[in-house]
This record gives C-alpha cells, structure tokens and sequence, in this order.
C-alpha cells in the first residue's frame, strides 16, 4: 500500500489516538477493527477514533462502529470519537451510536476527557 | 431511524440534491444501494453474504447476527457477526420449518401478540446460539423453497424496528433469498459443467439460463417494491413485457432489448424511499407530497446507475420514464429525442398499465378509454412511432386469444372485443 489510511499515534498516558482517512466501508473497517484492538490487545488504556479524514461512512462502516462500541464497553475500556464531519455527526445520532460514545470536536477535548476517566 | 429527529431538520444548512430528503433518505438508500453493490461485486459467496449481513446490521444498528443456510436437512450458521465462533447446527424442527413456510417478512420476537410458533422458533434458534438473544427472525426463501433463516438480536439502543425499518429489511432480505438461491442454480450448473464437457450447443442454452438467473435477482428486487404498494402488483412485470414488445416491433438492437428489458422491470425501484403512505393514498396528494413522489425516477437512477449491468444505459432509462415529448415531464423536463427512446417506450407501456389497474383514487379504466387517452397524448405525452407500434400490438393481441397478451387483465374493464377492435382500427388510421 503506498498510504496508511489508518494510522494510529501514542496520546499520552496509554491512550491511543486512531485516525481513520477515507471512505469507512468493508475494507477501511476492516483496518481500523484491527487498529482499535491492537491497541486494546496490548493493554492501552483507551482509544480516541479520530474522523477528521472520513469523508463518508456506509452501512458496512456502521456496522465496523458499533462492533467497536460494543467490544470496548465489554472490556471497560475508554472510547472517544473526535473531529466528525456533519454528516457524519448525524449519522452517528441517527443510529444511536452517538449515545454511547462522547463526541468531541477536537483532539484534545477527546484526550483530556479520556485522561481523566482512566 | 425515525424516533430521533431528522438530522436535517435541526440543522442550519439543508444538504443539496437528494440529500435533501433528511440522512435517514440518504442512508437508507445508500443502504440499499452497497447491498446490491455488495452482492454483485463479492468475490465470492461467502463474502457475500457476510457483507449483506453487515450492511443489514449496520443499517439498522444491531450488534449481533447471524445467517442460517439449509444443509443437508439442517439449518447450518454460515456467517455470523458479533458472535463468538461454535454456533451450533439447528435440525429442521416442525415449528422451525411451519414458521419458515408460513412467514415471508420479517418479526420481532419479543411482543405481545407474537405467534407462539414464533416464540418457539426463536428459542430452538437461541439454544444454539447462546450469546445471542433473538429479537428479530427473518425467513429465506423463495417461491421454489425454504433457504434459510437470518436471525438478529436487539439494536444498539435497543428499540424496536419501526414497521418502516420492518419493511426495508424485508426488502433486503428478498434481495438476499434472490442471491442464495441464485448461487445453488450457479453451483448446480457448474458442477454439471463439469461432468459433461458441454460442447458450444450446450453453452448457449446454459448462458440463456444464466441471464434468466440474472433477471430472477432483478425480478426478486422488482417484486419486493410491488409489494410495498399493494395497487401496483404486477405492474413491473407487466410493463416490462409491454415494453419489450414495442421494442422488439420497433426493430431496436437485441441489447438495447435487453436494457429496456431490465430497467422497465425496475424503472420504479425508487420508490421504496417514498413514504407508503403517499403510495397508498386515495385522495389528492398535497404539493409536498407530489414533490416526494416525483423524485422516484431521480432515485431510481441514483440506485441503479451504481451497479453495473451488462446492458447500455439502463439507469438512464430508469431516470427518464416520466419525460414527456413537450417537455413538460419529469425530473429533467427533457423533449422529443432528448429523451431515450427505451424511457419513451416504457412511458407509453406504464401509462397503460396504469389505467389498466385499479388504483387507491380510482378503478381501472375501460381498455377503449386508455386506448383513446393514449392517442390524444401522443406528442404531447407519447412518442408517435411508439404509439403506433404500441396500437398494432394490442390490435395482434386481440385478434389472438385474449390469454395470450400478457399485459391485458385476464377479466375485468368489461370491453368486448369487436368493439375494441373497430376503435382500435380507427386510430391507426390516424397514424400512418
Ligand atoms: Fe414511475
């Protein structure tokens, strides 16, 4: 591959930083399934998915969302999503996936609210 | 979807185009587009499906699923998502196999008044696959044969599916039953393949039965739109054989046939984003209402030119079948031979079908009625030479035995024949 389109980054404190480019369909939510769970494999101790890069998400990339929701609520670990496109705020509403996880605007905001309920 | 508010509705800015029709439009349509999507480009059955249950679980927000296949008198879990691997086969119980005969859409499992060969059903299938609480069960098959079984568990945030959501899941899952039953008759001919070293001869007839496999998916998804509007059943099927007809009279291409073909079966499959309500309605429909339903040509486009047919144009065709030769029609206001002439056939074979049926505001018209509404639109509505192709295979058909003309209901609109046939003389001599 000549790009990573997901790539993920140490944001202090065990907490990892996930960033998701693209089209979040089959084959990126494939990427990013196994990105978010390297991290939680080898004991991080929360994840913020960052979608400033996702310029669209489809069923199948819902579907890769909340797989990810739910395996992190069962293991009690930490999820924060930051940087949302609109669109892809209301569809995180729409499905409900939005009261599960915090949304923030920032990176940051994500990374401070983490470190503080870890 | 529909118990939170529109997203577009709270917003400052309306998205352009066919977002306009709020996200949950859009996202249901996209839906429904990446499950044919996903069908024909899967690289195999198995990736097949598992994309067809992940755009289903992702559609309706559901964390656990699974898909059972009828094997060798069992049902055998063949994906699964959600799941932790050793899902147990379950054998084919009467409760399971009634359930699966009787029901055709899908049911939510825990409400008051479900069935209790529903409830039975559902707990045969949860013994087998323990992590999972079945809140949805949703039968696959089709006309020949029970297929299988998809069951799903409760929703992210656990509400129940609204009839709405129901009915779209009914509708992929009729896209799904097309697609499993296709790839046993796929299986079943290679295999046979196989075995008998066919020579060309055989090859034809076994390409024939592959394109007839083709138009069954598409038939299947055809059907499905019909049965959301229960005044239109038939109509796709009908029209298409009108439509082919007056293409094969007007001496067009075999591939253009076969375009007009496929897209006069689905010219109206933007419609399954039209509120049912609209369809349904017995009384003038509001300006809103009228806007909401003139989008479906535009719908239809937007979800068939996304997959790719082995025929031209066949999208285009769709978007187009409500242009009229003035330029007064819809959603492009094309005119004359700006609009293809497979969407100018199919506006004359709709037409007709239309005042053919009974429709909820009122109930068929007489044949000599729609036949002389045809002929005072044509130019203004309707293509000249399509008309009169149109005109000389209805007269073919009623000199014939009326059983033979697939396109006239078998009884009903009370005309005589004679009398028919005089008016129908009369009007082609005013095409000549
Ligand atoms: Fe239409």
């Amino acid at each position: 591959m000549s790009h990573l389109r997901v790539r993920t980054r140490e944001g202090g404190g065990g907490i990892s930083v996930v960033y998701v480019d693209g089209y979040l369909n089959s084959l990126l939510g494939e990427e990013m399934e196994r990105a978010v769970y390297d991290v939680v494999d080898a004991g991080g101790a929360g994840v913020v998915l960052n979608f400033e890069g996702t310029k669209l998400i489809n069923s199948i990339g819902i579907s890769f969302v909340i797989g990810i929701v739910e395996r992190m609520r069962e293991r009690n670990s930490t999820l924060a999503f930051c940087s949302l496109k609109r669109i892809n705020q209301e569809l995180f509403q729409m499905t409900g996936v939005s009261r599960y996880v915090r949304l923030f605007d920032t990176e940051e905001e994500a990374l401070v609210f983490l470190a503080q309920s870890v | 979807m529909s118990s939170l508010p529109r997203a577009s509705e709270a917003g400052s800015r309306r998205p352009k185009g066919y977002l306009a029709g709020g996200i949950g439009t859009v996202y249901k349509l996209r839906a429904i587009r990446d499950f044919a999507f996903g069908l024909s480009r899967a690289r195999n059955f198995d990736e097949s499906l598992r994309l067809a249950l992940m755009v289903i679980m992702g559609t309706f927000s559901i964390l656990k699923g699974v898909i059972f296949l009828e094997e060798n008198g069992e049902f055998h879990a063949r994906v699964s998502r959600g799941l932790p691997p050793g899902i147990l086969p379950v054998p084919k119980s009467k409760d399971l196999l009634r359930f699966l005969r009787r029901t055709r859409k899908p049911v939510t499992v825990r409400r008051k008044g479900t069935a209790a060969v529903v409830k039975r059903t559902a707990g045969e299938l949860e013994s087998a696959v323990p992590a999972l609480s079945a809140e949805i069960l949703c039968p696959l098959g089709t006309k020949k044969g029970v297929l299988g079984i998809l069951l799903l568990g409760p929703t992210l945030t656990g509400q129940e599916l609204t009839p709405r959501q129901r009915e779209t899941l009914g509708v992929m899952a009729s896209f799904l039953s097309a697609n499993i039953s296709n790839h046993r008759v796929v299986l079943e001919i290679s295999s046979l393949n196989d075995v008998l070293r066919v020579q060309v001869q055989e090859n034809k007839r076994l390409l024939a039965k592959m394109r007839e496999i083709y138009l069954d998916t598409i038939r299947a998804f055809a059907a499905a739109i019909d049965a959301k509007d229960p005044y239109t059943r038939g109509h796709s099927e009908r029209v298409a054989k009108l439509s082919v007809s007056i293409a094969r009279g007007l001496g067009l291409p075999e591939e253009d046939v076969q375009a007009i073909h496929i897209a006069s079966i689905l010219h109206d499959v933007g419609k399954i984003v039209t509120d049912r309500a609209i369809l349904v309605k017995s009384s003038a429909l509001t300006r809103a209402e009228t806007r909401q339903l003139q989008k479906h040509p535009k719908t239809s486009y937007d979800i068939l030119s996304e997959i790719r047919f082995p025929y031209p144009d066949v999208a285009l065709l769709a978007r187009h079948h409500h242009e009229w030769m003035d330029g007064s029609g819809y959603p492009d206001a094309k005119r004359d031979h700006q609009i293809p002439v497979g969407a100018r056939i199919i506006a004359v074979a709709d037409a007709f079908d239309a005042m053919m049926s009974n429709r909820p505001y009122r109930k068929s018209l007489p044949l000599t009625h729609a036949i002389a509404e045809i002929r005072d639109y044509v130019n203004h509505h309707f293509d000249p030479q399509v008309a009169r192709v149109f005109f000389r295979i209805l007269r073919k058909g009623l000199n014939g035995e009326r059983g033979k003309v697939p396109f006239l209901p078998k009884e009903g609109n009370g005309f005589s024949r004679r009398e028919v046939l005089r008016f129908l003389d009369g009007t082609l001599e005013e095409f000549p």
